[in-house]
């Protein structure tokens, strides 16, 4: 155990700062594991180390092109993409799980690995398309596999595309797995619907997407529409009342036999007797509305789809306050229009930038108004192509450098980041009298707020006893891996992210 | 049952296989995935059509540790690395070798020699290939069948597979003098391990530095 200790010691606690400026064979090290999470051959790295400076820079670039070639950058984007829509990201890739998926009969694994929206992902970098194509996009990958709970891309598409029928034996039971594999290999099919189809819009219109994002009576649709505003717009907003994860219309059924039978929408006066909130929560609350104002009228274009894509498009609105403060107000006729009005806003292509700021430099080094146009302006000028903008990422000065680790920095970003979430909702709320949770050094005695948050999320018991977040309010719930981290941001003297202490450290950093 | 069994396996194996990070880190750490990659890349690449080979068990369950995002909410359960993450390299390791071992062994002779190639020089393979069959004597045989020469250009391969060539580790700023780490590394080698022992080892131990682990 000693050793275990001392050996992670070795990885992670190190605290001189400072950055290097990676070149050569280092700097082509970082490029291959930022791609394609594979080092550089040996070779490649005593190629490029025998070239003279000038040189080094063509053969790298040339080494990006080839990668960007490769099965495992693309599997890469894609599980990026997934974890960033918060789709399970489960077996992943084709080319290092096809192994082990065979083991499986069941179409779990398969579903997961070979789906309209996994493969719409894969599309983007293979053929380096338009990033808007994941709201845009018209064209699908799709496979006859179905999960255990007869989820399928076949299903999913079924009322719109001219898809074999394929019945529940057809693939289900066969025992030979190669067979089974030859079957849906015959099934997988490429779909295309007309450019104008307002129903269709890319990633927004996948089984996946639905499935991940299911739509309730209590919801109704509003998931999808905070997942959309989450993804695309960097909003994050966080539920109200509690999550109804995992119950589905069956189970809402019998929760609420009143509704059985009708469309299991639910009156707001239900929810709040079922809550037994009358009038605290989502009532006329202008911290409700906050959200709500916006959340309701995209939710709206998903109307009528349950876990099937409806045949008719449904009418809603892209409704926002942008970063300049305007309101943005635009009726749409369906979610493609939606969609494509969600890439003609300038926030959209802000955060879109943000995304791959986070992945390629570092969601800890500030991406500063000035860097963020000229990203914007790079990301514009390559035709928001995934692989010509992944380029500039990683051919940008700040990929190159490689920052020394700093437990303090680190420990204060991530506290941060948390703030942010506890600031979100205070922002909003009227009774909040607290300084900004999120602006260091907290107000003008830190070491009073920084106590306050100690008690209000109860550190010492390790938030047995805690007050916030409210736990009547579900959505964010802090986990304890957040508390011990906020426990040892304080220990460590509260430090912000350039390290300077805000109150005394309880631990002394060497 | 043992389809229920199965299906339930999946489901902990499908929820431990993650591509994320850690949190907001000043490093850049591998992902499970990347891991994962570079496993497969190092042992099974050679034998890659095999349907028996997998990441294993506890190596494959224990990657949640390693940077794993929890679907519900997109945070990652830990921010940092943690004992649980040495565990699992070491688990990795121990599990691939072992396993590889074993098919190998049972598989043709040109994988494990390909296997192997990745960390013994081509000279000394050949020389050894044409004094005895390596799939009997490397495993038992003795480290002391090199010569100490020998033995230092083994070390050498293994950390620039593991690591990458000296510039590549230099850049890190953590070994200051390559040459006095490979004869670090000499002196944890016991006379009496098998030549397969010692790569294990080798590997294990490279496997968790920040040279291999970040970028």
């Amino acid at each position: 155990m000693k050793k275990l200790i001392l050996t992670f010691l070795v990885l992670v606690i190190s605290f001189s700062a400072g950055a290097t400026t990676l070149t050569g064979a280092a700097l082509l090290n970082k490029v291959s594991l930022s791609l394609r999470g594979l080092p550089a051959s040996v070779a490649d790295q005593k190629a490029v180390s025998a070239l003279a400076l000038a040189e080094q820079k063509n053969f790298v670039d040339q080494k990006i092109d080839e990668y960007m070639k490769s099965s495992q950058y693309s599997e890469k984007v894609s599980l990026r993409l997934m974890e960033l829509f918060q789709f399970k990201a489960a077996v992943l890739s084709k080319s290092i799980t096809s192994v082990a998926t065979q083991a499986f009969t069941d179409g779990e694994q398969k579903y997961a690995a070979n789906n309209g929206a996994i493969n719409l992902f894969r599309e983007l970098t293979q053929e380096n398309l338009s990033w808007d194509t994941l709201l845009t996009g018209k064209t699908y990958s799709i496979s006859a596999i179905g999960t255990t709970f007869g989820i399928s891309d076949y299903g999913f598409y079924g009322k719109l595309a001219d898809l074999p029928n394929v019945g529940a034996g057809d693939v289900g039971d066969v025992e030979d797995v190669e067979d089974v594999n030859k079957l849906y290999k015959l099934l997988d099919r490429r779909i295309t619907f007309a450019s104008d189809d307002l129903r269709i819009a890319g990633v927004l219109t996948t089984g996946k997407f639905f499935t991940r994002y299911v739509t309730t009576g209590v919801n109704k649709n509003r998931r999808r529409a905070a997942a959309i505003f989450r993804v695309f717009l960097c909003d994050r907003m966080s539920a109200a009342i509690p999550e109804m994860a995992g119950i589905d219309d069956a189970t809402y059924g019998i929760l609420f036999p009143s509704q059985l039978g009708k469309d299991m929408e639910m009156t707001e006066s239900e929810i709040k007797a079922v809550l037994n909130k009358n009038d605290s929560i989502h009532g006329n609350k202008p911290d409700c509305k906050s959200c709500h104002y916006k959340l309701d009228p995209v939710g709206r274009v998903f109307n009528n789809s349950g876990l099937i894509l409806s045949s008719f498009p449904s009418a809603g609105a892209l409704v926002f306050k942008n970063s300049s403060g305007q309101i943005v107000n635009k009726p749409v006729q369906g979610i493609a229009e939606l969609a494509q009005k969600i890439t003609e806003e300038p926030d959209y292509v802000s955060c879109q930038v943000q995304h791959f700021w986070n992945w390629y430099i570092g969601e800890d080094k500030v991406l500063t108004l000035q860097k963020r146009q000229q990203l914007i302006s790079d990301f514009n000028s390559s035709g928001r192509r995934v692989n010509s903008f992944i380029k500039k990422m990683v051919t940008r000065a700040e990929f190159a450098e490689r920052e020394e680790p700093n437990i303090l920095k680190d420990t204060a970003r991530n506290t941060k980041n948390l703030m942010l979430q506890c600031q979100s909702c205070h922002q909003n709320s009227d009774n909040y009298k607290g300084v900004d949770l999120s602006k260091w050094p907290l107000g003008d005695n830190p070491e009073y707020w920084i106590n306050k948050i100690s008690k209000s999320l109860d550190l010492d018991n390790m938030g047995k006893n805690r007050t916030m977040p409210p736990a009547e309010i579900g959505g964010f719930i802090p986990t304890k891996a957040d508390l011990e981290m906020v426990k040892r941001w304080i220990d460590l003297g509260a430090p912000d992210e350039s390290g300077k202490l805000q109150i005394q450290a309880k631990e002394v950093v060497p | 049952m043992i389809k229920t069994i199965l299906l339930l396996l999946g489901l902990i194996l499908s929820a431990s296989v993650s591509h994320a990070e850690f949190g907001m880190l000043s490093t850049r750490y591998i992902t499970a995935y990347d891991f994962q990659n570079r496993l497969n890349s190092m042992f099974f690449d050679v034998y890659a059509q095999s349907p028996t080979l997998m990441i294993y068990g506890k190596c494959r369950q224990g990657l949640a540790q390693f940077g794993f995002t929890s679907p519900a909410n997109g945070k990652p359960f830990s921010q940092f690395p943690n004992s649980e993450t040495v565990k699992t390299i070491q688990t990795c390791y121990t599990e691939s070798f072992t396993f590889t071992l074993a098919y190998l062994l049972t598989a043709n002779q040109k994988n494990y020699i390909n296997f192997l190639s990745q960390f013994i020089p081509e000279a000394i393979l050949q020389q050894q290939l044409a004094n005895q069959s390596p799939m009997n004597s490397w495993h038992s045989g003795s480290i002391q069948s090199l010569t100490p020469a020998e033995q230092d250009l083994l070390i050498a391969q293994t950390v620039e597979t593991m690591l990458g060539i000296d510039e590549v580790i230099l850049s890190y700023g953590i070994i200051k003098d390559v040459n006095a780490y490979r004869a670090f590394l000499k002196t944890k080698i016991k006379a009496n391990q098998s030549i397969f022992d010692v790569i294990t080892g080798l590997t294990k131990e490279l496997a968790l530095r920040n040279e291999f682990l970040t970028y």
